[in-house]
Parts: structure tokens; sequence; C-alpha cells
């Protein structure tokens, strides 16, 4: 299965890989945490590619429990294990779309390669286009960067830009203890952090 | 402004739009649960380098002189048979008395097996390509077989040659 590295715009995905790397490498010393840490970093990206195509909810789980299969069976032949994240999309894409053809009663490759033909000459306007899945890639690194910063960067951005509406700066200031004219500069701040994280520099 | 500053300005910008419009949700939790299960599976599995034995079940026995169930009689012979099932595998057990001594001959059905050593009463011997295997003037007793291919064992307890 391709590791196909999709282009997302900005963002490196370089220190996340180096993450992703410690990562597998852990898993594949038999550490258990680290595999539950994977799946836990991943699950929501693997999961999002087969509803993004239409697939209801079981049989997103269903794609999603086939791509961990695979990536546990295939945990020690990935020879790029920074690039798991393009790995496990790639992997995500190709059983969604086996999924549709199956669905619409139509022939669906039973190999990798077959599959990889017949994915190459797909439409971009797919309900799996690479314009779709960047913006999911984007989304997961952005969930995935979000969590390396100190848990009041965290409940700053998440209160200011994840709740829905979004909350005031007196009511961020109350939640974490200081005065409501420090939200902005720490606002600024965080943001500036976050974005460190995710660009390359 | 600078270059680098409206570049900064305009990543932060496409930082606050994703983190707003991202609207993916935690996929079910028995479906993660099973995921993260799949290294639990794993490591209850043999690791490379450690034995896996497999104790052999009995399932049927013909003794000698005894008909089985819809053979008939004129087709009863001399040989005492075993069948045995171990994991995916099955092996199949015939003693044959040959004067104070007996002669043991198998067939292991199953795949992977051919060159396995077989071990009874301190006796060595070989699986061929067919999985037949066989091992002559045993004194009587009773005797454990082992069947090693790679690292499985498969092992069959208890046969008693009288």
């Amino acid at each position: 299965m391709p590791d196909t590295e999709r282009k997302l715009g900005p963002f490196s995905a370089a220190p996340l890989g180096k993450d992703d790397a410690v990562l597998v490498g852990l898993c594949r010393k038999g550490d258990e945490s680290a595999w539950s840490d994977l799946v836990d970093r991943y699950q929501r990206l693997v999961f999002a590619i087969p509803r993004r195509a239409g697939l209801s909810e079981a049989q997103a789980a269903d794609v999603l429990q086939e791509v961990f299969l695979t990536l546990f069976e295939k945990l020690d032949e990935i020879e790029r294990p920074e690039k798991i994240r393009s790995w496990l999309v790639t992997t995500a894409k190709f059983k969604t779309w086996g999924t549709v053809r199956r669905d619409k009663g139509l022939y669906s490759p039973e190999t990798e390669e077959e599959m990889e033909f017949e994915m190459a000459n797909l439409k971009d306007d797919s309900p799996l286009a690479e314009d779709a899945l960047v913006l999911l890639e984007e989304q997961h690194m952005i969930r995935t960067a979000l969590k390396k910063l100190s848990e009041k960067c965290q409940k700053i951005l998440r209160m200011i830009y994840l709740t829905e509406p979004a909350a005031s700066y007196a009511e961020v200031a109350d939640a974490i203890g200081v005065g409501a004219t420090s939200i902005s500069p720490l606002r600024s701040r965080c943001l500036k952090k976050l974005e460190r994280v995710l660009v390359a520099v | 402004m600078t270059r680098n500053m409206k570049n900064s300005n305009n990543n932060r910008e496409k930082i606050i739009h994703l983190m707003q419009t991202d609207d993916s949700i935690d996929a079910p939790s028995d479906a993660i649960k099973w995921s993260k299960n799949l290294f639990r599976a794993r490591a209850a599995q043999p690791a490379q380098g450690i034995l896996q034995r497999i104790i052999g079940v009995l399932v049927q026995e013909l003794a000698p002189g005894k008909a089985a169930f819809g053979e008939r009689s004129g087709s009863v012979g001399k040989v005492r048979q075993m069948l045995f099932e171990a994991g995916d595998n099955r092996v199949d057990l015939r003693v044959s008395k040959n004067h104070e001594s007996f002669d043991v001959r198998g067939q292991i059905l199953g795949r992977g097996w051919e060159n396995a050593v077989v071990e009874l009463a301190g006796q060595k011997s070989n699986v061929d390509k067919f999985g037949g295997f066989a091992v002559k003037d045993v004194k009587s007793g009773t005797y454990e077989v082992s069947i090693r291919g790679g690292q499985i064992e498969i092992v069959l307890k208890g046969i008693e040659l009288e």
C-alpha cells in the first residue's frame, strides 16, 4: 500500500512525523501503550474518511477496524514509519472505496495492486478527492498539535475557537484564573505556539 | 508588514479556520477498543524463538480386530489406528506389532511439516513430503510422541504400546 504524501499547505508533517516514528518503533518492540496511543491519535482521522465518503457509522467502523488490522499486520514491514499518517489515509481511502463499490454491486478489487490501478483512474470529484483528504489531514494535524500545548493554552484556544457559541474573554479569564485583559495576549501567544508546532522552521 | 509576518498571520488564520470547521467525531468506542485489543492478541501469541506446544487430542481409535462403525468385519486389520487433532492439524497414528516390539507409522495432515522431526522412545525420524513418518522396533511401554517443525511442536501423550 503506498504512503502517498499529500502537500498540506504551509504545514509540515515532519515534527509530528517524528513522534509517529517513535510510536511505531515502540509498537514494534511490543509496547502496548504505544499502540494504544497510535490508535487514539489516528482513530478520528481514519473514521472521518469513510464518513466523508457517505458510508454509515457501522460501515465506517468496519473500515476503521480493517485499517488498524492491516497496520497491525504490516507493522514490521512499513519502511517509513514517520509517514504513517499518509499510509493510514491511503489505506482508509482504498478500503472505503472498496466498500462503496461493493455497496453498489460493482467489482471490488481483491488485491492492493488492482486497487491501486483502479484508484489511479478515479475522477478527482469523487467523495474522496484529494482536496477533501488534505483538509482531513490538516485538521488531524491541528488536533494533534493542540494536544502538545500546555493545558492552559489548550483551554484558551478550545474555549475561544472550539465552543459554540465562543466563550467571551471574561469567561476564559474566569476559567483559567487570570484577569480578562490577559486573555488577548495569551490567546495570541498560544496561537503562535500552535503555529510553531505545525509549520516547518 | 514584512512577508514573514504576513505569512504568519495567514497561517494563524488558516489554523483558526481549520479548527472551527473541524466537524470530525470520534469513532465508536467499541471499534476503538477492538483495534487496541489487536495488540494484546498478538502479545498472547508466541514470540519468535519461543516454542509453541500443541497437545494432540485423541478423537478416534480403532483397536486391532475391531471393526469401525459401518465397516465390514472382513476389512478389520491388525493395526491399531489412532486419530489425533492438534490445532489446525491432524495426526493419523498406526501401531502394529512386530514380534516383541512395535512399529509406529503415522501421517500428519497439515501444512509445513515436511522435514519436521518425530521423536518417540529416544528414536528420531523425519516427516517426508507427504507428511508420513515411521519409527520402528519400539519396546512395549507408554510413550509420548513429539513432532517438531520450526517453532511448533505437536505432542501426543499416553501412547500405550502393549
